[in-house]
């Protein structure tokens, strides 16, 4: 700190100087033009050299002059100040180091320049006798009379009366401001020259009446403290503010018991019995302890809750309480010190109270005691909160949650759509199964009035024409006229006859598929020509009349295909069943074709074919290549297995 | 002399009475019958020489009436008066026992010679239709069966030849393993083979299967 704070005010200096140079060397210019001229009505060939060597040097100088003094003096006359802080009790306990926090904290913020801070700790719980104050006063004396500190802060009451005491041997004329004094050593302290500092408070009314708010059944109080002179000081003090409150509650302090029988007294507390911890440094059998780990172990043995009076115990296991806090009574101090450093009279500046203290609770021994934290007093700070699942990893589950929540909405979206997908598909398939089946059912009816009435009429005709035709045998005019009509009617009785069937093979239902199909291909023959062969396994006897149409059509699509595109002279229809399926082939030998190019008719036939069969579930498949004939295929489940 | 007693059975008055004027001067027209039923009841009763009747009838066809009579023993002879043309028809005629097939439209001129020819004993089929028959389209006596399976059945016959228990099988197909059973079953008897190593010889034979 010393070194660098130096530089840091070495280089203004430094630059300073940079800058005045070119004023300098103009003047020197002047100067020298001065000089030349008038040296030059002297009129001397080798003058102007000598006059360069003089110029060089007078810079030199100059800047020496300049910059050494600048570089050697500054660390001198700008020495840190010093500070010096006496603490009471020993190195490393944990409420010095609240108390040093504080300090360090202060001087940091409120003092900018560099600062040398010295700390002793006198240990002057343990060590009382006057030989062990003498070594101190001897060593701290050797130590700093030679360079004396700016400041003494001297820190709780032991170390604070020891200061006070030899300060004109310690510390002779150094300015004191003291930290953590008890109001009336600090009353005292503060008529001294020099001197100002901190008292501390503690609420022992407020942590008591909390005690008593939480647990209300509760008639008894035990304070636990320790022997050492500054403890029973401090006790004393508590001992007034609780028989002051004259609120019926039984008091008994428990006063520097050694650890084991301490912790024997605790376990068998009533429970009706509130604890509360002062300070636990040393036992009547002057075994030494530090407070915080008295606390700790006191705390885990209670069967009943442990208050305290400042912080630095909360979180070794107290419930809590009005907590004084060594830190901001450190912070405090180190104000004072700031305004004194900087060169304020300590007797104009009145003694600092701590704040009040604040109710300070630990989350986790709250859930210990069971205690709401609804019941706390309002203002209430609890610390030590263990974050819940949800605060430590909240965000991530958040994140997993809303991630899922997004991917359900998308599944139920596509589900949602999926199914009306399937049902708008079902919908139609339904659609065309209803006008297949209704065309089929009204080409039925057709043909049926077709073959009933008018064939019949037609054949009736006929007959009488016949009879007439006899009749009139004599006659050969009327007779062969007779007999032209009755060829007339029976050729178009023949005619709407197979105008009949073509509409509705009666045939299907008189014989089933395989007749309908035999007599199908001997019709096929005789119409173009193609020879058309059946081979046809065994069919269930009870095949559905929609399959057996639906192959029917099929069959007759497929040579009617045949007869119009393949050029061939052979068509075979191969028809299978077995306890599963009833499986259907139609296959020519025929010019084939692409099947990647069908043309618009042969499509249109293709496509019927393909939805009589998905209408009975079936599958259909067509396959071809130019030049080696069609093969159409088509396999429906049997009712019964509908796969 | 008596004529010969003829019970007529179509359900269309119109051609009834073409056909009455034909039958009457030669035959005793014992009874008009509407439908197949009917004509069973009547031909029991009146048990007539020869029967003329329509195929297509309310209730129970010509075709099933007269097979059903000729199982319960009826010894008349029947021709068949019809409108249906098909040869398949014909043949399904005089298999289960008619003497006649007529077409319709050509009564005036064939019914007399063709019930003659039955009551003489003969079979009297329509030329038109006589023609198909004897050019060997007799499809309904057609008996070739092709031995062909199924591809459904070839692949069930491909599973078990390669040693799959039927319940494999099955669980292979998505089937029932009684399906699967139903199908060995039915590839056997198709294939007229015995047992499960003659199963596995056809597989083999027919390259279903390989040694390997």
């Amino acid at each position: 700190m010393p070194l660098s704070g130096g530089g840091g005010v070495l280089e203004p200096r430094v630059q300073s100087l940079w800058e005045k140079v070119p004023q300098h060397l103009a003047r020197l210019s002047v100067w020298m033009h001065r000089r030349g001229t008038y040296q030059a009505k002297k009129s001397t060939v080798n003058r102007p050299r000598s006059n360069h060597v003089i110029v060089a040097i007078t810079i030199t100088n100059l800047i020496w002059l300049w910059a050494v003094p600048a570089v050697a003096t500054e660390p001198i006359s700008k020495k840190s100040k010093q500070i010096v802080i006496l603490y009471t009790h020993r190195t490393l306990t944990p409420v010095n180091a609240d108390w040093d926090r504080g300090i360090r904290s202060s001087l940091a913020a409120g003092f900018d320049e560099p600062l040398d801070i010295e700390i002793e700790y006198l240990n002057l719980v343990r060590h009382k006798d006057s030989d062990y104050l003498r070594g101190w006063i001897e060593l701290l004396r050797t130590k700093y009379s030679s360079n004396p500190p700016d400041l003494v802060l001297p820190v709780f009451g032991p170390a604070i009366e020891f200061t006070l005491r030899h300060r004109e041997t310690i510390f002779p004329d150094v300015p004191i401001v003291f930290c953590s004094a008890s109001p009336k050593l600090a009353q005292q302290a503060h008529s001294q020259p020099k001197t100002t500092g901190v008292s501390f408070r503690l609420d022992v009314i407020g942590t008591v009446a909390t005690a008593r708010c939480l647990q209300p059944a509760n008639k008894r109080l035990m304070v636990l403290t320790g022997s050492s002179v500054p403890e029973l000081a401090f006790k004393s003090l508590v001992q007034d503010s609780v028989l002051g409150m004259q609120t019926g509650i039984e008091v008994e302090v428990v006063e520097g018991l050694p650890r084991s029988q301490l912790l024997e007294k605790v376990k068998a507390a009533e429970r009706n019995t509130s604890i509360l911890m002062l300070s636990y440094d040393e036992d009547l059998e002057n075994n030494h302890y530090s407070t915080v780990d008295i606390i700790e172990q006191v705390s885990k043995a209670s069967p009943v809750p442990v208050f305290g009076l400042y912080d630095t115990l909360l979180g070794h296991g107290i419930v809590g309480g009005y907590l004084g806090s060594a830190e901001s009574q450190g912070k405090l101090a180190g104000d004072l010190a700031v305004h004194v450093l900087r060169g304020e009279r300590p007797e104009d500046i009145p003694v600092v109270g701590s704040e009040e203290p604040l109710p300070l609770f630990d989350a986790r021994q709250l859930r210990r005691w069971n205690i709401s934290e609804s019941n706390l007093p309002p203002g209430s700070r609890v610390l030590f909160r263990e974050p819940t699942l949800w605060e430590q990893f909240g965000r991530y589950l958040l994140f997993a949650f809303s991630a899922m929540l997004i991917q359900s909405f998308i599944i139920f979206a596509l589900v949602v759509n999926r199914n009306r997908r399937v049902r708008a598909e079902l919908e139609a398939r339904n659609l065309a199964g209803k006008i297949l089946t209704a065309q089929e059912d009204e080409r039925r009816y057709l043909a049926r009035e077709i073959h009933d009435d008018i064939t019949q009429r037609l054949a009736a005709s006929a007959i009488e024409a016949g009879i007439l035709e006899q009749m009139f045998c004599q006659n050969p005019e009327s007779r062969n006229a007779l007999g032209s009509l009755k060829g007339k009617l029976i050729t178009i009785c023949d005619d709407v006859h197979r105008l009949s069937r073509q509409i509705h093979p009666a045939i299907l239902d008189d014989f089933g598929l395989e007749d309908a199909l035999r007599n199908e291909c001997v019709c096929f023959e005789d119409r173009h020509g193609i020879k058309a062969t059946l081979h046809c396994g065994e069919l269930p006897l009870d095949l559905p009349k929609e399959i057996a149409l639906c192959l029917f059509r099929i069959v007759q699509e497929a040579m009617w295909n045949t007869a119009k595109y393949a050029n061939t002279d052979q068509v075979t229809v191969g028809l299978n069943s077995d306890s599963e399926f009833i499986h259907l082939e139609v296959y020519d030998l025929g010019c084939g074709f692409d099947p990647s190019h069908k043309s618009a008719s042969m499509g249109l036939g293709l496509a019927s074919m393909n939805e009589r069969a998905r209408l009975v579930r079936g599958t259909f498949s067509i396959t071809s290549t130019p030049g080696h004939g069609v093969k159409i295929v088509v396999q429906i489940p049997l009712p019964g297995h509908s796969s | 002399m008596n004529r010969p007693r003829l019970l007529l059975a179509d359900d269309h008055s119109i051609v009834i009475e073409g056909l009455r004027r034909i039958l009457d001067s030669e035959y005793e027209l014992v009874g008009i019958i509407e439908n197949g039923r009917d004509l069973i009841d009547a031909a029991k009763r009146l048990n007539p020489d020869v029967i003329v009747a329509d195929i297509s009838m309310p209730q129970l066809n010509g075709l099933d009436a007269i097979s059903q009579l000729k199982k319960e023993g009826f010894e008349g002879k029947v021709v068949f008066l019809t409108m249906h043309k098909d040869a398949t028809y014909a043949a399904k005629a005089l298999k289960i026992g008619a003497s006649g097939f007529v077409l319709k439209h050509s009564a005036s001129t064939e019914l007399l010679v063709a019930i003659r020819a039955a009551l003489a004993g003969k079979t009297y089929v329509t030329s038109v239709i006589a023609e198909v028959l004897a050019r060997g389209g007799t499809p309904g006596s057609d008996e070739t069966r092709t031995s062909a399976l199924t591809p459904r059945q070839r692949e069930v016959l491909q599973l078990f030849a390669e040693g799959r228990s039927a319940r494999e099988v099955a669980s292979v197909l998505k089937i029932s393993t009684r399906t699967a059973e139903n199908h060995k079953c039915h590839i056997m008897s198709i294939l007229s083979l015995q047992t499960s190593a003659d199963l596995i010889r056809y597989a083999l034979r027919h390259g279903l299967i390989t040694t390997e």
